[in-house]
């Protein structure tokens, strides 16, 4: 190895475990003050900036399911387009564009609506249709497996009803349950 | 260093030209996203997008009724309305229910332990549901009965007091109460089976009304209907369908509250897409009271005004001896009085 390779090859290496201790310091100082990113599903508008503001190329904003505040509705106007052809499962009835939402039957007329969270793209539509015209047990979370925990939120800075906020780490999520519902 | 490598006046003039163009890009990509974070508007395509505008407006030929006055309720949180004999009006809110007279005018108040979630007014009486409970009051105040707590799951939604007996509306069973004159419990009923539908109620909007006809009309708004029982909980007759056009009851569970008119036509009222619509005696629809145009003119600041519109919400209805509907608007916190259109 020549004198001028070898140097190359090292400020390549040292630039590369720079730029990895950067990224590893970021997150370090996201979790140091033991606090991380999280949507308050009760100031969220439902305006679909979480599918395309994040750094990732998908979102880490998912949609979640609260089972206790769901009405298990045979007509889910989270799951089914606004005026469906028909209430069974064929793709031109669905809301969901990603197909993410399975529904499953429970005991007439009640079903179960669980989300395949790895399709879901976090834009909101369903988390619309459940809020407007139901309980609004369906309702975005920033899923901390997938999040890079910017130290700045790129949702955070574009969300127009300062829903995001850093939580305590050990309370990562602001579930929606039956007892803040009115 | 061979000559190759060496940097040229050209290659300089294209690399930074390069960087140039990478970097007005970067802006540019930084200028968009402020811009979508300032309109609050995702740059998504359509069918990312909850849309149900084409059924927000209202034929006007199907509008029969025109808003004429509004009464401020003096409620930070209003529930419910009712009106009595003489066209008194009772407004449920906070922890209180207000008397007013026919023109507005608050004429008396009583005070309660806890939010009144429905009122029956017979005339004689002013029955008061809360949470598991029912109480009974005299027009002067005086609190006449009390019931027992009806049960753990027990949220009551409505109530109806036909002087003998009065029903309540249970949402968090899904039943229909029956007591007697004094809030003693007799009976429930409403679960399916026995020819009986069952109820399905996702969302506390459960409602009552004893009919001039001697049913007891109840809406059952997971299956989009209103219908009629016998005092003794047997299922006579129901009515109504899914639909976000028009005719029918929009979204999963509607409608949320009705009542009659003195002629027996119904008014219903749903959430969601906020309508107030007449339909006759048999169930066929005849009309608009208001649409979703007029009923809700800003849904944001309707969420900011009111801690219990974040998800659907409703406005209970009532009707006066004129036949005009008035509408409990959570957010403006008033009586939206709605007078029928002369032709």
């Amino acid at each position: 190895m020549k004198r001028r390779d070898f140097f190359l090859n090292a400020v390549r290496s040292a630039t590369m475990v720079g730029l990895g201790g950067l990224f590893a310091s970021f997150v370090h100082k996201a979790k140091a003050d033991g606090k991380v990113w999280q949507i308050d599903p009760w100031k969220c508008t439902q305006c679909g900036l979480c599918a395309t503001e994040c750094v990732l190329e998908q979102s880490a904003v998912k949609c979640v399911h609260s089972f206790d505040i769901c009405g298990y509705c045979r007509l889910c106007t989270g799951y089914f387009e606004p005026q469906p052809n028909s209430l069974n499962t064929a793709a031109e009835n669905q809301l969901c564009p990603t197909g993410a939402i399975f529904r499953t039957f429970v005991e007439d007329p009640y079903y179960e609506y669980t989300i395949n969270e790895p399709l879901c793209v976090g834009c909101a539509k369903c988390v619309k249709g459940c809020t407007m015209f139901g309980n609004g047990s369906l309702h975005l979370q920033i899923r901390h497996n997938v999040c890079v925990h910017c130290n700045e939120c790129s949702i955070a800075r574009a969300c127009p009803a300062d829903a995001i906020h850093r939580v305590p780490v050990d309370q990562p999520y602001k579930f929606k349950s039956r007892g803040e519902q009115v | 260093m061979n000559n190759d490598s060496k940097l040229n006046r050209r290659s300089f003039l294209g690399a930074a030209g390069a960087g140039l163009l990478a970097l007005t890009g970067g802006l540019a990509g930084c200028t968009k996203r402020t811009d979508n974070a300032k309109t609050g508007k995702s740059p998504l395509d359509p069918r990312f997008t909850y849309d149900v505008s084409q059924f927000a407006h209202t034929d006007p030929a199907q509008l029969l009724y025109q808003e004429t006055a509004s009464i401020p309720t003096g409620f930070e949180d209003p529930k419910c309305i009712a009106v009595g004999p003489n066209n008194t009006l009772f407004i449920g809110g906070d922890r209180g229910v207000k008397c007013f007279d026919p023109n507005g005018r608050l004429q008396s108040a009583i005070t309660l332990a806890d939010k009144p979630i429905a009122l029956a007014a017979t005339g004689t009486r002013i029955c008061v549901a809360l949470k598991d409970h029912l109480e009974i009051f005299a027009e002067n105040g005086r609190q006449l009965a009390r019931s027992e707590p009806l049960g753990a799951k027990t949220y009551l939604t409505g109530v109806a007091d036909s002087g003998q007996a009065i029903f309540l509306a249970d949402a968090g069973r899904r039943e229909i109460i029956h007591c007697d004159a004094n809030g003693k419990l007799l009976n429930r009923f409403g679960h399916h089976g026995d020819g009986n539908p069952g109820f399905v109620v996702p969302s506390p909007y459960f409602h009552v009304l004893l009919g001039d006809d001697g049913l007891l009309w109840v809406n059952n708004p997971g299956r989009h209907q209103i219908e009629a029982y016998t005092a003794d909980g047997r299922f006579e007759l129901g009515w109504g369908a899914p639909s976000m056009a028009v005719e029918g009851f929009c979204g999963c569970c509607n409608p949320v509250y009705f009542t009659r008119r003195p002629d027996g036509k119904f008014v219903t009222s749903e959430k969601g897409l906020n309508r107030i619509k007449i339909y006759d005696a048999k169930g066929n629809f005849e009309g608009v009271v208001a649409g979703p145009e007029h009923l809700v003119k800003d849904l944001d600041l309707a969420k900011k005004a009111c801690a219990n519109c974040q998800i659907g919400f409703g406005f209970d209805v009532a009707c006066d001896s004129a036949g005009r509907v008035l509408a409990l608007d959570p957010a403006a916190k008033t009586v939206r009085i709605f007078a029928p259109k002369i032709a």
